[in-house]
C-alpha cells in the first residue's frame, strides 16, 4: 500500500485516476496528459493487472488509514502522515530506477528467455545436458532454441559473463549478488524473492521490484551494445510508445502531410486524428507544434495563460477565442509542460 | 527374444543406468513379447522407463493417456533433455496454434503423450488411427475405476478406444490397486482379452509406520516443530491445504533453524520449480506440500513423511508416504491425527460431489450451463450425454459419494487400529498377510515413536548447510565455470 504513495501530491487532488490509469495503461489522451503533468508517465505500463477494485481498496485503506484526506470535494491529496510515510518507505525500500524501460519491452517474455539462457549457457559451460529446464513459455523456450542452433559454437560463458559484469559494474554491489542470486545454472540453484528477503531484511515486493528493474535494464544494455545477446532482445524492443494507429497517423504527420489529408488517406474521422496527433504530441520527443498551432494562436496563448499549467482552462479561452479548438489549447499544454520538464 | 544383456546395453545407451529397477524387466519382456500388460508398482520404481525403453528399441511411436497435466509436462522435459526431442503433451494448455500443429503432425513425435480430454477430439482420434503404435500406454490406470478415488469419466472410453486401434499393445500402470480396481481395469480396457499382471507389494519395510493423536491445532503444530527438529532431513509435511502449508512453513521458518519452503498450485510456476530443484539439491529440509507436490520428483533420500491432516484414503497415503526412503534406508510415515480432521476431509467430498438438486438442476439446464459448471459439471455432463436420467445419475453419484465414504472410513480405521498396521495396508490392497510384527515395523496405537531406535534422530553435523552467500563475481564465476 506504501508503495503507491510517492504517485500522490500534497496539492493535487485528483491524481487518484489518472494513477491507475497510467499504471495499468488505460489509455486516453486525458490520462495520458495528465500522467505527463503529475510527471508519473514514467510509470506508465508498470502494473497491467492492476484491478481497479483493488487499487480503490487500496485508495480506501490509505483513507481511513489517515494517509490521504478529502480536498474540498475535488479528490484525494497526500496527509503529512501520508508525506513522512512516504518519504519513510522511500528510505528503507528498494527503488525502481528505471521504470520507464517497462513500457519498452516485453517484459515477461525477456524475463523468461533471460533465465533460460543464464541456465543453458551455465549448463553447457560444463558440458552438461541432462537437466530441468527452469519453468517458461513456449514462446520464450523457441527463441532460446533457435538463437542457440546460431551461437552454441562461441564462447557462449565467457560472452555471457563479460556482459553481467560489465552491466551489474555500474549496480550497487549488494543489488548485483541480490540480481544474481535469482539465476539457475550447473548446481547453482536460485532462491525465491521470498528466501532473499528473509536473509537481506528486505521485502519480498522488494526483491521482486529489483528483479524488474535490473533484468530490464539489462535487456536495454544488450539492446544498447553489440554482442551476440543482442538478436534475443531486439524483437522484444517495442517500436515506440505510440498505439499502432496513432503510430500510423504521426508517420503521415511527420512526412508533411496535413490534418485534413490524413483524415481522408486514413479514412478516420478529424477528433480520432487529433487524438492520435495529442498521443505523439506527449510521447514524441522534439514533436513539431508550429505546424498546428499558428504564430496568432500562440501569441493569444501566452496572453492569457500564465502560471501553474494544471490550471489552464479552455472555458476561459472560449469566452475570448471561441473558434480556436480544445486540440490546439491541449497541444499548447503539451508544449509548455515539456519546455518546463526540460528546464 | 532379446537377451538380458542386450535389454541391459540398451538401458545404458539410452538412459544411462546400468541395473533395471525390481519390476521394469518383467514388465519389458512382456512388452517385447507384445502382451498387454497391467504393471501395479508403487511409486519410485520408474513405471515411465518401461514404455520409454519399449519405444526405443521398437522406433515407433507411443501414445501415453496421462491424467496428470503437470506430470505430463515433467515427463516431456525429462525426455526432452535426455536427448528426445520428438515429444509431444497435447493437452488442454497447449495453445491453439501449436496444438493444431503437434496433432496433424503427430507421426513426427516418438513420445506423444494424451490429456483424456483430448480424447473427445475427433480429429486427435481420427490421427492417432493413422499411427504404427510400438504402444499405447494408460498411466495411472486406476482412474478408469469408479471403485477408486480419482475416477475419470473419460478413461470409460479408452477401451472403445484401443478396440478402434486395432488392440496395440497395451501397457496400463498403477501405482496402488485394490483387488476390486485391479478387476476393473481390466474389464474396463481389456474385456476378455487375456492381460498379464504384475504387482509388486505395496509394502515398503524400511517406511516405519506410525500415527500421532492430538487434542486440537495447537498440540499438533507444537507436535510438528518437535518431529522437524529431532528428525532426520530432509523431509516432506503433507497439508490438505494450501494456506495451512504457507502457514506452518512460516511457523518452522521462525521457530527453528531450518531451512523449510511451501510447495503447491497457488505459488508460480518459477517458485515451484525453484522450490523442487532447491530440495532436489539438499538445500532444504522440509517441504510443506499439498498433493501437487512429488509427482516426477524421485529424490531418494527423503527421510521422512508427515501428514498434518487426514488423507482422503489409503491409496493416496500409500503413493504420498512412498515418496519417502527409496534409497532403502530407514524412513518414517507419521501421520498426525487430530479428530476434527475426519470432517474437513468429508467437506472436501460434499465440494467435490454434487448434490441431487444440483444434479437436477443441471439435468433440466444442461444445454445453458454446458462449459459452465467446472469440474462438477463436466462430470455431470458426460453421464447426460451417455443418456442417463436424473435418477439414474442422481443414484450413481450417491454411490460415489457413499464410496468415498467408505475409503475415508478405512483410513479412519488405519489410524485407529489396535493391531500392526502394515498388516493392516496389506489386507487392504489384497495381498498376502505374512506380516511378523516387530518393534521396527509399525507404531502400535499407544505407543511412543521409537526414534532413537530406529537411528531417525538427526546428529549435530547433519544439520543441512545454509546457502552460501557470494560476491555476484563469484556467483558468475561459477555459474559458467571460469
Ligand atoms: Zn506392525
Amino acid at each position: 500500500m506504501d508503495e503507491l504513495l510517492c504517485f500522490f501530491s500534497k496539492n493535487q487532488p485528483r491524481r487518484p485516476a489518472v494513477i491507475r490509469q497510467v499504471l495499468s495503461n488505460k489509455r486516453t489522451v486525458s490520462n495520458l496528459f495528465w500522467g505527463l503533468r503529475y510527471k508519473i508517465l514514467d510509470w506508465l505500463a508498470i502494473c497491467p493487472q492492476l484491478e481497479r477494485e483493488k487499487f480503490d481498496n487500496l485508495i480506501a485503506a490509505m483513507v481511513q488509514n489517515k494517509l490521504l484526506a478529502e480536498i474540498n470535494g475535488q479528490g484525494l491529496c497526500l496527509t503529512e502522515l501520508g508525506a513522512r510515510r512516504r518519504d519513510n518507505f522511500a528510505e528503507i525500500h528498494y527503488h525502481m530506477k528505471s521504470p520507464y524501460l517497462f513500457s519498452r519491452f516485453k517484459v515477461q517474455l525477456w524475463q523468461d528467455i533471460l533465465r533460460l539462457l543464464v541456465q543453458i549457457v551455465s549448463e553447457a559451460s560444463y558440458g552438461n545436458t541432462h537437466y530441468y529446464v527452469v519453468a517458461s513459455s513456449f514462446q520464450a523456450r523457441d527463441s532460446i532454441k533457435k538463437w542457440y542452433q546460431d551461437y552454441h559454437e562461441c564462447e557462449l560463458g565467457q560472452l555471457l559473463s563479460e556482459q553481467l559484469l560489465l552491466f551489474l559494474k555500474n549496480e550497487s554491489a549488494d543489488d548485483a549478488t541480490i540480481f544474481m542470486q535469482l539465476f539457475y545454472g550447473h548446481e547453482y540453484v536460485a532462491k525465491t524473492a521470498e528466501q532473499i528477503a528473509v536473509n537481506t531484511g528486505w521485502s519480498t515486493r522488494d526483491i521482486e521490484v529489483l528483479w524488474n528493474d535490473l533484468s530490464v535494464k539489462f535487456a536495454d544494455f544488450l539492446c544498447e551494445g553489440t554482442s551476440i545477446f543482442k538478436v534475443l532482445v531486439i524483437p522484444l524492443k517495442k517500436t515506440g510508445l505510440l498505439s499502432k494507429s496513432a503510430t500510423e497517423t504521426y508517420r503521415l504527420y511527420a512526412s508533411g502531410m496535413t490534418v485534413a489529408k490524413i483524415k481522408s488517406v486514413r479514412g478516420l474521422k478529424e477528433s480520432t486524428v487529433a487524438e492520435h496527433l495529442l498521443e505523439a504530441a506527449i510521447f514524441v520527443p522534439n514533436f513539431n507544434f508550429k505546424r498546428l498551432i499558428s504564430p496568432l494562436e500562440y501569441s493569444i496563448f501566452s496572453k492569457l495563460f500564465k502560471g501553474n499549467i494544471d490550471n489552464w482552462h479552455y472555458e476561459k479561452l472560449q469566452e475570448t477565442e471561441p473558434k480556436i479548438s480544445f486540440t490546439k489549447f491541449r497541444l499548447y499544454q503539451i508544449e509548455q509542460s515539456k519546455l518546463e520538464m526540460v528546464e | 527374444m532379446i537377451s538380458d544383456k542386450k535389454l541391459e546395453t540398451a538401458l545404458k545407451q539410452y538412459f544411462g543406468f546400468s541395473k533395471f529397477r525390481s519390476g521394469q524387466k518383467e514388465v519389458i519382456r512382456n512388452l517385447l513379447s507384445r502382451e498387454s500388460t497391467l504393471a501395479i508398482l508403487p511409486t519410485g520404481t520408474g513405471k515411465s522407463l518401461c514404455y520409454q525403453l519399449v519405444g526405443k528399441i521398437y522406433k515407433k511411436p507411443v501414445v501415453i493417456v496421462s491424467p496428470l497435466i503437470s506430470l505430463m509436462q515433467d515427463q516431456v522435459e525429462q525426455l526432452r533433455f535426455a536427448g528426445e526431442k520428438k515429444v509431444i503433451a497435447l493437452t488442454s494448455v497447449l495453445s491453439f496454434k501449436r496444438k493444431e500443429y503437434a496433432v496433424s503432425h503427430l507421426s513426427q513425435f516418438d513420445f506423444i503423450y494424451l490429456a483424456p480430454e483430448m480424447l473427445n477430439k475427433k480429429e486427435v482420434v481420427e490421427n492417432l488411427f493413422q499411427l504404427d503404435l510400438a504402444l499405447f500406454v494408460v498411466d495411472e490406470a486406476h482412474c478408469i475405476s469408479k471403485w477408486g478415488p480419482d475416477f475419470r469419466p473419460d478413461y470409460l472410453g479408452l477401451g472403445e478406444l484401443r478396440r478402434e486401434l486395432n488392440f496395440p499393445t497395451t501397457l496400463a500402470l498403477t501405482a496402488t490397486a485394490t483387488k476390486r480396481v485391479e478387476e476393473d481395469i481390466i474389464g474396463n480396457l481389456f474385456g476378455t482379452q487375456k492381460v498379464k499382471v504384475i504387482r509388486h507389494s505395496v509394502d515398503r519395510p524400511n517406511i516405519f509406520l506410525a500415527v500421532e493423536k492430538v487434542a486440537n491445532q495447537k498440540e499438533k503444530n507444537k507436535k510438528v516443530i518437535k518431529l522437524v527438529e529431532r528428525l532426520k532431513a530432509p523431509g516432506l509435511i503433507y497439508f490438505s491445504s494450501k494456506k495451512k502449508a504457507d502457514e506452518i512453513a512460516q511457523m518452522i521458518r521462525q521457530k527453528t533453524k531450518l531451512n523449510v519452503s511451501s510447495y503447491h498450485a497457488g505459488r508460480s510456476a518459477i517458485d515451484r520449480y525453484t522450490v523442487q530443484q532447491q530440495f532436489m539439491l539438499g538445500k532444504l529440509d522440509v517441504i510443506c506440500a499439498t498433493s501437487a507436490f512429488g509427482m516426477g520428483v524421485n529424490k531418494k533420500n527423503i527421510r521422512y513423511v508427515i501428514h498434518y491432516h487426514l488423507p482422503a484414503d489409503l491409496e493416496s497415503y500409500l503413493q504420498e508416504i512412498g515418496r519417502a526412503g527409496r534409497d532403502g534406508q530407514q524412513s518414517i510415515a507419521i501421520l498426525l491425527y487430530q479428530e476434527s480432521d475426519v470432517g474437513l476431509q468429508r467437506r472436501l467430498i460434499d465440494m467435490t460431489l454434487p448434490e441431487d438438486e444440483m444434479i437436477q438442476y443441471y439435468m433440466d439446464n444442461a444445454q445453458k450451463l454446458t462449459g459452465h459448471a467446472g469440474e462438477q459439471g463436466e462430470l455431470l455432463d458426460y453421464y447426460r450425454k451417455q443418456g442417463l436420467s436424473s435418477e439414474r445419475v442422481k443414484e450413481i453419484f450417491s454411490r460415489r459419494r457413499s464410496d468415498k465414504i467408505k475409503n475415508l472410513n478405512e483410513i479412519l480405521a488405519y489410524t485407529n487400529t489396535h493391531h500392526c498396521r502394515r498388516a493392516y495396508i496389506k489386507k487392504y490392497f489384497g495381498e498376502k498377510d505374512n506380516q511378523i510384527h516387530d518393534r521396527s515395523c509399525c507404531q502400535l496405537s499407544g505407543e511412543e515413536l521409537p526414534l532413537k531406535e530406529l537411528k531417525m534422530i538427526k546428529t549435530e553435523k547433519e544439520n543441512i548447510k545454509n546457502f552460501d552467500d557470494n560476491s555476484y563475481q563469484r556467483v558468475i564465476r561459477k555459474l559458467f565455470n571460469l
